[in-house]
């Protein structure tokens, strides 16, 4: 009886290790995709609109969990829902951190001593952004009913 | 449903590559609009328009970049201390097409009726003025952008501390002498003339005159004036009233109180 738990342990370990290690590689070459970008951004962006440099921290980390969650459960009907949850959490957060399209700031970082605001208003891209994650969305959600169906079948 | 999902997979990519692609080339647009030749300034003319000072300043738009700019507005408001607006100015322009240069001028009217009537006080006070500038335009239709800052200036006041600071009266000549003192803060010539009236005490009018004034800016004034008085309905007192008249506006009265004791 032992033995035949330790024979299904070492499968399952057999499987899973590989799983996690190849999750773990593709998480750090996008960890180290993120941070190039945020070292681009650091150059003139995060000056510009401080608050920005706390929501990437929050994408970043958002998004490399749900990459390991996605590339552990490949091959199960989990892997869909994590990437559907991802779509939603993308949803939200395009609407919360440009605050639905119009941003101000205020740029006396460049200017001294004049309280110049700048507001920008660009609510045609966050349509474009919420609307590419709910196409993404939907095409998870039909992906998800066509696993379902070829392993049910 | 795989061709459903390969559709759905293109559509979005396509929407990600149009999302992703828009900011980047925005970007690149608005690095060659900040290039030193777009944006360039004439001199700035004034002209008088119904009771109106319009101060024109000309300037111009490049549009070096890759998008159309539309709905470019520029407001220039000054408000006094109490938030009362005593300057504005407004400039609209309709659109600027990509690669091509829009002349245009921003011109700030002011209202002397206003500014002689309720903000009076700057005409003989220096204050400190709020002018709030807002600048607000479209990139390719899509993007816009407003610049708003408020910033304090000084205000230099024509006639700062305008003071009849001296009355006397020239029994040899029968003439009354009036002191006058004033400083021209601001940074226009002043040219115009000051109308003094003489009232004795059972308020009628026993003098008047008119002095030519013109001070350049920073400059200190002092005069004595003397005004022929009729001696036939002259008091032991009275008051002076003073008037400033220019093209561009009047200010007054000052009223001081006059006797021949003192």
């Amino acid at each position: 009886m032992n033995e035949v738990a330790t024979m299904d342990w070492k499968s399952l370990l057999r499987r899973i290790v590989p799983r996690i290690l190849k999750a773990v590689l593709w998480c750090l070459l996008i960890g180290v995709g993120f941070l190039l970008l945020e070292s681009f951004l650091a150059l003139f962006f995060f000056d510009f609109y401080p608050e920005a440099q706390k929501l990437f921290g929050i994408f970043t980390w958002t998004i490399l969990v749900f990459a390991f969650l996605v590339k552990v459960s490949e091959g199960t009907i989990y892997k869909y829902m994590f990437m559907i949850g991802r779509s939603f959490f993308l949803i939200l957060y395009f609407i919360y951190a440009t605050n639905g399209g119009v941003l101000t700031v205020r740029a006396s970082e460049f200017f001294e001593g004049a309280g110049l605001y700048i507001t920008l208003q660009f609510a045609p891209i966050v349509v474009l952004l919420v609307l590419g994650s709910l196409l993404t969305m939907i095409k998870d959600i039909i992906q998800a009913i066509n696993f379902l169906t070829e392993t049910q079948v | 449903m795989k061709q459903v999902i390969r559709a759905l997979g293109w559509l979005s990519k396509l929407i990600w590559i149009v999302t992703i692609l828009l900011p980047v080339t925005f970007g690149l647009s608005m690095e060659r609009l900040f290039q030193p030749d777009t944006i360039g300034f004439g001199e700035a003319t004034t002209s008088f328009v119904n009771n109106e000072i319009r101060i024109s300043l000309p300037f111009y738009i490049n549009n070096t970049g890759y998008y159309d700019i539309s709905n470019i507005s520029l407001t220039t408001v000054l408000k006094n201390s109490d938030g009362k607006n005593a300057i504005e100015g407004f400039t609209f322009i309709p659109a600027i097409r990509a690669g091509s240069k829009v002349n245009a001028s921003h011109k700030i009217d002011v209202d002397l009726d206003e500014l002689t009537g309720e903000m009076e006080y700057l005409f003989f006070n220096d204050t400190m003025l709020n002018l709030n500038v807002s600048l607000s335009l479209e990139f390719a239709y899509i993007l816009g952008v407003s610049l708003h800052t408020n910033l304090t200036i000084p205000w230099g006041a024509p006639l700062h501390n305008l003071t009849i600071y001296r009355i006397t009266f020239d029994q040899s000549t029968g003439k009354l002498i009036i002191h006058v003192t004033f400083e021209n803060h601001s940074p226009l010539t002043l040219d115009g003339k000051l109308q003094i009236t003489v009232y004795n005490n059972a308020n009628e009018v026993i003098g008047n005159q008119y002095l030519p004034v013109e001070a350049v800016p920073g400059e200190l004034f002092l005069s004595e004036i003397p005004i022929p008085i009729d001696l036939s309905k002259l008091t032991n007192n009275g008051h002076v009233l003073l008037f400033f008249g220019s093209k561009e506006f009047s200010a007054g009265p000052i009223k001081r109180e006059w006797s021949l004791y003192e």
